[in-house]
């Protein structure tokens, strides 16, 4: 298999995760595209160097997360994203108003979060260890735990007060 | 909401992605490629600053010009500001046909042609700047005395032997480092040319 051949595969298994990561980590659609388009390019220059030393998904959330992070921090600006765009999904049924509601609600919350607990909850969320979160992140396991109870604590407030879930 | 409604939740966000449309094969390496846009921007940053720094330099000598005297100084001012302009139009153009160059919404064949148009002018320039970089240190030691320090230009050219001892030390490894400059980005954006020509040629 070629090296495009695998990396297209890579990209096209992976995309959901990029996509939830440039959605938190960016506000309007354009710069969520422009974010999409440089965690690819970092994960193109990165593939060389990918040695299985670590599970795929591992490395994936590593570099676009230090991506999504380190384009934050120049852009030094908060995510204001208020509402997901469900339309964005191309799939939205009128029926499921109340789970649309709190899918907004949980996403619009983390992404007022700062850049390090917006990651943590997303791994958490995603089904990641925290030995695994701790890989990623490069923070210990133990403080994995502290920043969550903090995590979970913050997002129960805001939810609660902003939007009533 | 507990951690264990959240997960349900976010579990529902991630099947409606999956659900979308999956990201088309050219256009992921297009973007893996967008990284030979930002080889090229750095050469287009170097050359416009350099074409600034070109034009401040002729504009200064043409308004002094005036004060140049004797037949050395005269002739290293015209020199200089000859090898000024030329820098600034081969500059201007190397930011042009660097610009036209795109990888992502250009084809294959375009982005080869316009390519071949820069490195054939990057080619002519290294010939230039290679004479420049002995000739100018040079021409310019006159018109330092006579511009800058407000003196007249010694005949004697043996007052000129420590600064031309120094031109012949630096400016070889100036002139080295611009050129592997050049050599590194320029390969970089060849090897992204030619991995979109492999991949336009599986699918077509």
């Amino acid at each position: 298999m070629t090296k495009e051949q695998q990396f297209i595969i890579l990209i096209q298994e992976n995309e959901g995760v990029i996509h939830k990561i440039t959605s938190l980590y960016a506000d309007s659609r354009e710069d969520q595209k422009d974010l999409f388009q440089e965690v690819v390019v970092q994960l193109w220059t990165a593939l060389d160097r990918f040695k299985n030393e670590s599970k795929v998904s591992t490395w994936i959330y590593r570099i676009a997360l230090n991506t999504a992070i380190t384009r934050l921090r120049k852009v030094k600006k908060q995510v204001d994203n208020e509402a997901l765009d469900l339309v964005m999904f191309n799939y939205a049924e009128p029926e499921n108003q109340e789970l649309d509601h709190k899918i907004n609600a949980l996403h619009a919350s983390i992404a007022k979060l700062n850049e390090l607990d917006k990651a943590i909850i997303l791994l958490v969320l995603e089904d990641k260890s925290y030995e695994e979160i701790s890989q990623i992140i490069g923070i210990s396991v133990s403080n994995v735990g502290t920043r969550l109870m903090r995590i979970k604590q913050k997002l129960k407030e805001k939810m609660t007060t902003s939007y009533g879930t | 909401m507990e951690l264990e409604e959240m997960k349900a939740v976010w579990k529902e966000l991630s099947s409606r992605l999956d659900n979308q449309e999956k990201i088309n094969e050219q256009l992921i390496i297009r973007m893996a490629h967008q990284r030979s846009a930002s080889r090229l921007s750095r050469i287009i940053r170097l050359e416009s600053a350099g074409a600034i720094v070109s034009i401040a330099a002729t504009i200064f000598i043409i308004t002094q010009f005036h004060k140049l005297q004797d037949f050395i100084s005269i002739l290293s001012g015209i020199i200089v500001t000859a090898f000024l302009l030329i820098s600034i139009v081969i500059g201007l153009l190397i930011v042009q046909r660097a610009s036209k160059i795109n990888i992502i919404s250009k084809t294959y064949s375009q982005t080869y042609i316009d390519f071949k148009h820069l490195t054939a002018l990057l080619k002519r320039y290294k010939q230039i700047s290679l004479i420049g970089f002995f000739v100018l240190p040079v021409a310019m030691i006159p018109l330092i005395f006579v511009i800058i320090l407000n003196k007249t230009a010694p005949l004697d050219w043996s007052k000129y032997l420590e600064s031309l001892v120094a031109a012949v030390i630096i400016l070889p490894i100036v002139w080295w480092l611009i050129l592997k400059f050049y050599k590194r980005n320029i390969s970089k954006v060849r090897e992204a040319i030619d991995e979109v020509k492999e991949l336009k040629s599986k699918s077509e």
